[in-house]
């Protein structure tokens, strides 16, 4: 019996797509959305048609205006990634190292990573001010704990064969962490940078609405802030909607493309 | 007449104790095949792990092409039973080919990319699945990729742990066969832990036998090999 091959453009496989799926219901919230605000269901300066917002984004972003504010929150945010990262490498090679160390930092990582970065807010502003540095503690605090503990449940998962071949073929020290154990904990690293990425992005955009409000200018959180301070409400929900695009870009861009290879291989992350 | 690559001398090791061998001495000739059977737990692997330089022994020395081992070494190369010995992020040729820049076997990729088909060929492993990932690959190919693997690394002695022990019937007996023949056409001596007679008496050339009653033997694989290994393993009792 021969079986016709299935359309890929017929509309049951299309609209049965995850993300075609996804996609509809999107698009079913900003009808509702617009029709509400344009029928006059909700009030103009409570909610603006989508439409206003989305010519708002657009005019924001082609004067520059919105570009330099999420440039200018991207850079802190990568910022603080790559201090956590360096005190993440640091921290597991002492622990590593150390059994003295490692019971220590568990104690510490385990008491630290249940204070949300917010808490700690007043303190950081009394101690650092309400600067860059302040921010990239702030994000830094909200990001170190998670990572290591991920990298570290990574570098136990290794398994042992992989270690004893290394071992066999006495690869130096260098290449068995750039070849062997760096791709090994990959699915680990990834799940912990998609967790730590979003509790970054939270406390920065968090920081950067409570520091402007008491002075500091810049960032994506500011222009939220100074927006709402305008009683300008499409350019507060513009930063809004850019920063869920923002977030939709790096998930599909970046973590689902590594998901994608890492599953090819067989390796998964959670 | 081949020389002994390979002297095992007074050896002795037990955890706690439990003592696995003690005093143990022997030696394999260059290209020679031993294989070490015995029941379950009696210490076959430790022994090869401390042939490997991966277990220190409590007294005694192993040497291997004239070196005394203290550490895992490129000359004696391990291949474990797990199919996940070979990298999960290369290819199968990537595999091996990765392997010999690493170690600088060779300089360059393409010098790289045909010793290690040479070798794949020789595994019978095919063409067609050079650049599959080894989750694409069925347990016996990952061994043909992990055999053709070591041997690509020029070692001095090969040393397998029950490394057909997970594979079906007859793919059991296609890779002894195949490994036999590849191992012989490279003069590559061999240290086999199986607990298959038949995998033995089909791949070796003397057999080293933990017995039942603690004791290890040394037998030379002749047309009585079977009747001997049975009885001092006291399979019929």
């Amino acid at each position: 019996m021969r079986v016709s091959p299935k359309n890929k453009f017929s509309p049951k496989t299309i609209f049965g797509k995850p993300s075609t799926k996804a996609l509809l219901w999107v698009l079913l919230l900003l009808i509702i959305w617009e029709l509400a605000a344009q029928l006059d269901f909700v009030p103009v300066y409570i909610l603006p048609p989508f439409s206003k917002v989305i010519t708002t984004l657009w005019y924001e972003i082609f004067n520059g205006n919105l570009p330099v504010m999420v440039g200018r929150s991207l850079f802190v945010l990568i910022e603080a990634l790559a201090v956590s990262l360096g005190i993440s490498i640091v921290v597991i090679w002492l622990c590593r190292k150390s059994k003295t160390f490692n019971s220590f930092y568990s104690a510490v990582s385990a008491m630290m990573n249940s204070i949300p970065s917010m808490a700690l807010l007043p303190l950081i502003i009394m101690w650092l001010g309400i600067g860059d540095i302040a921010i990239i503690a702030l994000v830094t605090h909200s990001v170190l704990w998670t990572f290591t503990i991920y990298i570290n449940e990574g570098i136990n998962a290794i398994p042992k064969i992989y270690r004893e071949f290394a071992e066999n073929i006495n690869l130096s020290t260098f290449k068995q962490l750039k070849d062997v154990y760096l791709p090994a904990i990959l699915p680990n690293i990834v799940s912990g940078l998609k967790i730590v990425w979003g509790r970054g992005w939270r406390s920065l955009i968090g920081a950067e609405i409570v520091f402007g409000a008491i002075g500091a200018a810049g960032g994506l959180g500011y222009f939220i802030n100074i927006s709402r301070l305008n009683g300008n409400m499409s350019r507060v929900l513009a930063g809004i909607v850019i920063i869920a695009i923002i977030g939709i870009i790096v998930d599909y861009g970046i973590f689902r493309r590594i998901s994608v290879r890492m599953k090819k291989w067989g390796m998964k992350n959670e | 007449m081949n020389k002994p690559i390979v002297y095992v001398e007074s050896v002795s090791k037990s955890f706690g104790e439990q003592v696995i061998f003690r005093n143990l001495s022997f030696s394999i000739k260059q290209g020679e095949t031993l294989a070490v059977i015995g029941h379950s737990g009696c210490g076959k692997s430790t022994l090869l792990r401390v042939i490997g330089g991966f277990e220190k022994a409590d007294s005694g020395e192993v040497s291997v092409n004239g070196k005394i081992v203290h550490q895992p070494a490129r000359t004696s190369i391990m291949i474990f039973q797990d199919f996940t010995q070979l990298f999960p992020w290369r290819t199968a040729i990537s595999n091996i080919v990765w392997s010999m820049l690493a170690v600088k076997i060779v300089d360059s990729k393409s010098k790289a990319t045909r010793i290690a088909e040479q070798y794949l060929s020789d595994m019978e492993f095919l063409p067609s699945n050079y650049n599959k990932f080894p989750i694409q690959l069925s347990g016996g190919m990952k061994q043909r990729v992990s055999v053709a693997r070591a041997l690509a690394l020029k070692p001095k002695l090969l040393l397998m742990d029950e490394p057909f022990g997970a594979l079906d019937n007859l793919t059991r007996q296609k890779m002894q066969i195949v490994t036999s023949d590849v191992c012989k056409k490279h003069n590559i001596t061999t240290i086999l832990v199986t607990h298959s007679v038949s995998e033995a008496i089909r791949m070796a050339d003397n057999i080293l036998v933990f017995c039942r009653d603690g004791k290890i033997e040394i037998i030379k694989n002749d047309k009585y090999a079977d009747a001997k290994i049975e009885k001092l393993l006291n399979i019929r009792h």
